[in-house]
């Protein structure tokens, strides 16, 4: 898994790509965490994001968590097939904004 | 009944009738040519002496056709029968006619001379009188019309006549007197009277070809068979009433190459249709052998078992069959049958038992239910008395136990794993076809791991070489030979062994056989395995070995992507939680992909804490964010992508396994 990031004024916009799994969601956690600080809006890029498991899930509800406390807004863009199946299988989909 | 048929019903049923006649014609030849050796041949007129040597020639013929039909003398092939009847009858026109021929213008033998002339006239109404049985009964075609009775009645009147009405010339001479010199000399006008017989059968002939419904070409056949003899008795009589002097006689010989016209005419009839029927049979035998499962191995996926079965049809189709097939995941069937007859109706028996037995078995029925059910069907229906024995057994795959039922049938042969091929004696149930209320047991074999199974036709122990049959202890012999190799190499050399003893003589059975060996249901030969140690780096190829053997098989991309998200919860659970030391610990992967029921079935086995998934309860995902817990999420995914989840503890090992149809 590769981050990149683009951030303007308080729009951070993380390009993600690979997998996010047991192995690499600590990763993401700890560069999300590192990157939060007065972001009010944050774009997830899922374009080249072809595997999530239930380890990518839970970083993603404890960022949203984080953004929520922080009184800013999060989505998750560009989400592919399996992956959708996997949100709405959780109902992911009605917690995070997927756009 | 009458007369007629009284006298061809007997021809029809004599089993000696054509031996009989075979050898009568034998001595009669035998006779004629002792008796010309004998006499001094300067006495015997030229041209009688030719006649003589024309006849001799004729009875070779009617022999030698004689000869040809005696292998058919065992049916009841009316027509044959009384073919060869009129052949004899012929023959002793000949024999009488140069008996004649021999003595005539002897004076020493006048009274022989005249004892003979006068049977040759009662023998001539005797062929005249079978000619037309024959004659009547081709005509006739299988039933049997009012006109034709009475003409066979007329024909009686005739032969009754024409039988007696000779002998009166011994006491007063009026169709023929020998005269001084010796030599038969007819009297005319009165001789013409004897042809009566002759004028009746041609206007009879007539009449019956006229109203007959027979084929024309039968009506044809008669009517060759009948100017012929009947044209050379006008003109030798007529030639030989010209003058005292003896002239070439000729009319029994005609008479002869008439009956081998017809015999020609019959043999060719009788070959098309014989070519034709065996095009037919040829055809049958190839559906036939196509209904078969013959496609091997038949189960490559399947390492439980191995099965091999063969026929090798008769030079007749016949009515033997075997049939496999899978039930279900864990239940195999297995037929052995024979159909009681030979032919095309045996085969289209034999399809229709087949197809029966497979129906009942698919619906979940038991060996004894399915023959119950297959004999009830074929008992109704069966108008022609036929049968079928059919060993038919049920092998459940997982547990070793072949339930069978045997109505009938030929034993099994039965080689346990630590024992050799021995003869089972079953239970044995009454045929299926004959006994509606026929009751059906069923009986059960365990079958361990490296058992093997033989069950077969009675065309395998019944083949013969000609002295005796290969039998019991031959097969069991040839199979022993070869127990330890696979059910193809066994029923290889058994055919072998069967072939050397027959030595390519042509069987009257199908040869049939069908060996199951079973290998055990082993998960360790079953399942592949392998292992990785519980580390979270170990995760990320983990999951290869099954991710390309799915890709192999071109399982759909979803699927995949499924068993792997599944496959990847699990193994992180374990990773997480299973061992204290982390790092320490390994997981074993064991997976199955049936290629039959396309069921992927994967195991995750670990020596840590014990753990059952199933206890953890699911995520409350209806929550909003803030207050959904994190975790438990993994598991959930996992019973929400696979179609089933089974958790035991085993050996201090916790095993997960879990199944998805793909």
């Amino acid at each position: 898994m590769t981050i990149k990031q683009k951030k303007e004024n308080d729009k951070l916009t993380v390009y993600i790509e690979g997998r996010i799994d047991t192995a690499t969601s600590p990763v993401l956690s700890e560069h999300l965490q590192r990157e939060l600080d007065g972001v009010k809006d944050l774009e997830l890029d899922f374009q080249n994001v072809e595997y999530i498991s239930s380890a990518g899930l839970r970083v993603l509800l404890f960022t949203q968590k984080t953004m929520i406390s922080n009184q800013g807004k999060m989505v998750v863009s560009h989400v592919n097939d399996d992956i959708m199946e996997t949100f709405e299988l959780t109902c992911f989909n009605e917690v995070i904004t997927i756009i | 009944m009458n007369i007629e048929t009284k006298i061809s019903n007997f021809i029809a049923r004599a089993k000696f009738i054509v031996p009989l006649l075979f050898a009568l014609m034998l001595t009669m030849f035998v006779t004629l040519v002792v008796l010309i050796v004998c006499k001094d041949v300067t006495y015997i007129h030229p041209n009688n002496a030719f006649s003589v040597g024309g006849e001799l020639c004729a009875m070779i013929v009617a022999i030698m056709m004689s000869v040809s039909i005696l292998p058919t003398y065992k049916r009841h092939d009316i027509y044959n029968r009384i073919f060869v009847t009129l052949l004899t009858v012929g023959c002793l026109a000949l024999f009488l006619d140069s008996l004649q021929l021999i003595y005539d213008g002897d004076p020493i033998h006048r009274t022989l001379n005249n004892v003979t002339s006068v049977f040759i006239y009662v023998n001539s109404s005797l062929y005249l009188f079978f000619f037309w049985i024959y004659a009547s009964k081709v005509l006739s075609a299988g039933h049997k019309g009012k006109i034709l009775s009475v003409l066979n009645l007329i024909a009686l009147f005739f032969l009754v006549i024409n039988f007696i009405v000779p002998f009166f010339n011994f006491v007063h001479p009026f169709y023929f007197y020998i005269n001084d010199a010796g030599y038969y000399t007819r009297i005319t006008p009165m001789w013409y009277l004897s042809q009566n017989f002759v004028v009746y059968l041609i206007i009879a002939m007539f009449i019956g070809i006229v109203t007959s419904k027979a084929r024309v070409k039968s009506k044809l056949i008669i009517s060759a068979f009948a100017i012929l003899p009947l044209i050379a008795i006008f003109v030798a009589g007529y030639a030989k009433a010209q003058d005292g002097d003896p002239t070439v006689s000729v009319q029994y010989s005609a008479m002869m190459a008439s009956l081998v016209l017809i015999y020609a005419f019959l043999f060719s009839d009788n070959e098309r249709n014989l070519h034709s029927k065996n095009k037919e049979l040829s055809i049958a035998t190839n559906i036939q052998k196509n209904m078969l499962p013959c496609i091997f191995p038949a189960f490559p996926e399947r390492k439980e078992f191995d099965i091999y079965a063969s026929m090798v049809p008769a030079k007749e189709v016949g009515g033997d069959f075997y049939d496999f097939f899978l039930i279900d995941e864990n239940n195999l069937g297995l037929v052995m049958a024979d159909v009681s007859d030979k032919g095309i109706p045996a085969a289209l028996f034999m399809m229709s038992a087949k197809i029966m037995v497979e129906n009942y078995a698919m619906q979940g029925q038991s060996p004894k239910e399915v023959m119950t059910s297959v004999n009830k069907e074929i008992c109704s229906r069966n108008q022609d008395g036929m049968f079928v024995t059919i060993w038919f057994g049920i092998f459940n795959i997982r547990t070793g136990v072949l339930t069978a039922c045997n109505a009938g049938h030929e034993n099994p042969i039965i080689k346990h794993a630590d024992g050799h091929f021995e003869m089972f004696k079953d239970k044995h149930c009454f045929v299926i076809g004959w006994n509606e209320m026929a009751v059906y047991k069923e009986y059960e074999v365990i079958l361990e791991k490296g058992a093997k199974i033989f069950v077969y036709t009675d065309g395998v122990p019944e083949s013969y070489n000609g002295a005796e049959q290969f039998g019991y202890s031959r097969t069991l012999k040839a199979l022993i030979e070869k127990e330890n190799e696979s059910p193809k190499d066994i029923l290889t050399h058994v055919q072998e062994s069967i072939n050397t003893f027959v030595n390519n003589r042509d069987q009257f059975d199908d040869t049939t056989m069908l060996c199951l060996e079973y290998k055990g249901y082993n998960k360790e030969t079953m399942f592949k395995s392998y292992k990785i140690p519980a580390t979270v780096e170990a995760l990320e190829t983990a999951l290869d070995p099954v991710i390309i053997e799915l890709e192999d098989i071109e399982a759909s991309h979803k699927d995949i992507y499924r068993i792997r998200l599944s496959l990847d919860e699990v193994l992180t659970n374990v990773v997480s939680y299973a061992y204290k030391d982390k790092g320490q610990g390994e997981i074993e992967i064991k997976y199955n992909i049936n290629m039959v029921s396309r069921v992927v079935t994967i195991c995750v086995i670990d020596n840590g804490v014990p753990f059952n998934p199933l206890e953890v309860s699911d995520p409350d995902i209806s929550k909003p964010a803030s207050e959904r817990k994190i975790g438990g999420l993994g598991l959930y995914i996992v019973k929400k992508n696979m179609d089933e989840i089974d958790y035991r503890r085993e050996n201090n090992q916790n095993i997960l396994v879990m199944r998805k149809k793909i």
